[in-house]
């Protein structure tokens, strides 16, 4: 039986990059995710990902767009 | 055949290896030149790089037949492999050479050894054989980032600084990770602790090991 993982939880976190050992004075703010995603053997693994603002309102969009088709 | 053991202060330490043990005699129709570019071809390889294409031309103009070629270059590999085993402080030029002459290698050859293990490329030679180690990954790349957390899906007002490293290791392998900042302060600590160790073990004898 081919069965695929699915997505068990999800959390956010707004937050702002302060300065890193490159740039003194980043001042950039972020969108993390992190995703439990249970696998078919019954294992959960987690995946983070961090988006800039505009790589965050794009996947917002997709998002909607994804709420409308299943209406 | 006369059992391989040798004095107790040869470089070789107790036994022959056989491949020593025989050079002296497929050594023999070796015309210097062939000798040199063999040298050659081996301190190639133990500094790590690919000799194939150098082994390649010595086999193909070689004087002997391949299999005693190969039995030569294991040979000469294994001497100067474990001659620079002994640190330079150690190996004494003259006790090197009467070593290799009780070997019943020929005196021009032992010149050209000598070159090698007592000359100025010994260095390089050092540096790469303290590369081949067996170690853990090293740490090759340190990034760092001080984030704040303004929001997240548990706490509306978070406001939590904390530190996002990412290290390289030399097996390609990267560890990205998340210092909360009590943990970065224990960090701190340790890390200057480590400074002070290192410090304290220059000084101490066991680094001064000479015999």
């Amino acid at each position: 039986m081919l069965s695929i993982s699915q997505l068990v939880d999800m959390q956010w976190k707004l937050g702002m990059a302060v300065s890193s050992d490159t740039c003194r004075s980043l001042n950039s703010p972020y969108v993390s995710l992190l995703l439990k995603i249970a696998e078919p053997s019954g294992q959960i693994c987690q995946r983070s990902f961090e988006m800039t603002i505009p790589q965050f309102q794009n996947f917002h969009k997709q998002f909607k767009e994804m709420a409308a088709v299943m209406e | 055949m006369s059992a391989s053991y040798t004095k107790d202060s040869s470089f070789l330490g107790g036994r022959i290896p056989p491949e020593i043990d025989s050079l002296s005699k497929n050594l023999k129709d070796v015309d210097q030149e062939m000798f040199r570019n063999i040298l050659k071809a081996v301190v190639s390889a133990l500094e790590g790089k690919d000799g194939r294409e150098g082994m390649k031309s010595i086999a193909e103009s070689s004087t002997i037949p391949q299999e005693r070629l190969s039995h030569v270059v294991a040979g000469i590999y294994r001497v100067l492999s474990e001659a620079i085993r002994v640190p330079t402080s150690s190996l004494k030029q003259e006790a090197f050479r009467e070593d290799l002459k009780e070997l019943r290698i020929p005196e021009d050859f032992i010149t050209d050894i000598a070159s090698v293990v007592f000359g100025n490329r010994r260095a390089a030679l050092d540096a790469a054989t303290s590369r081949n180690d067996p170690h853990l990954p090293t740490l090759e790349d340190l990034k760092w980032r001080v984030d704040v957390a303004i929001s997240t899906s548990s706490l509306a007002r978070a406001l939590q600084p904390s530190v996002l490293m990412q290290m390289k290791l030399s097996d390609g392998s990267f560890h990205r990770f998340e210092v909360p900042v009590s943990k970065f302060q224990e960090l701190r600590y340790n890390v200057a602790l480590i400074l002070k160790e290192m410090n304290d073990l220059e000084k101490r004898n066991i680094l001064k090991i000479q015999d």
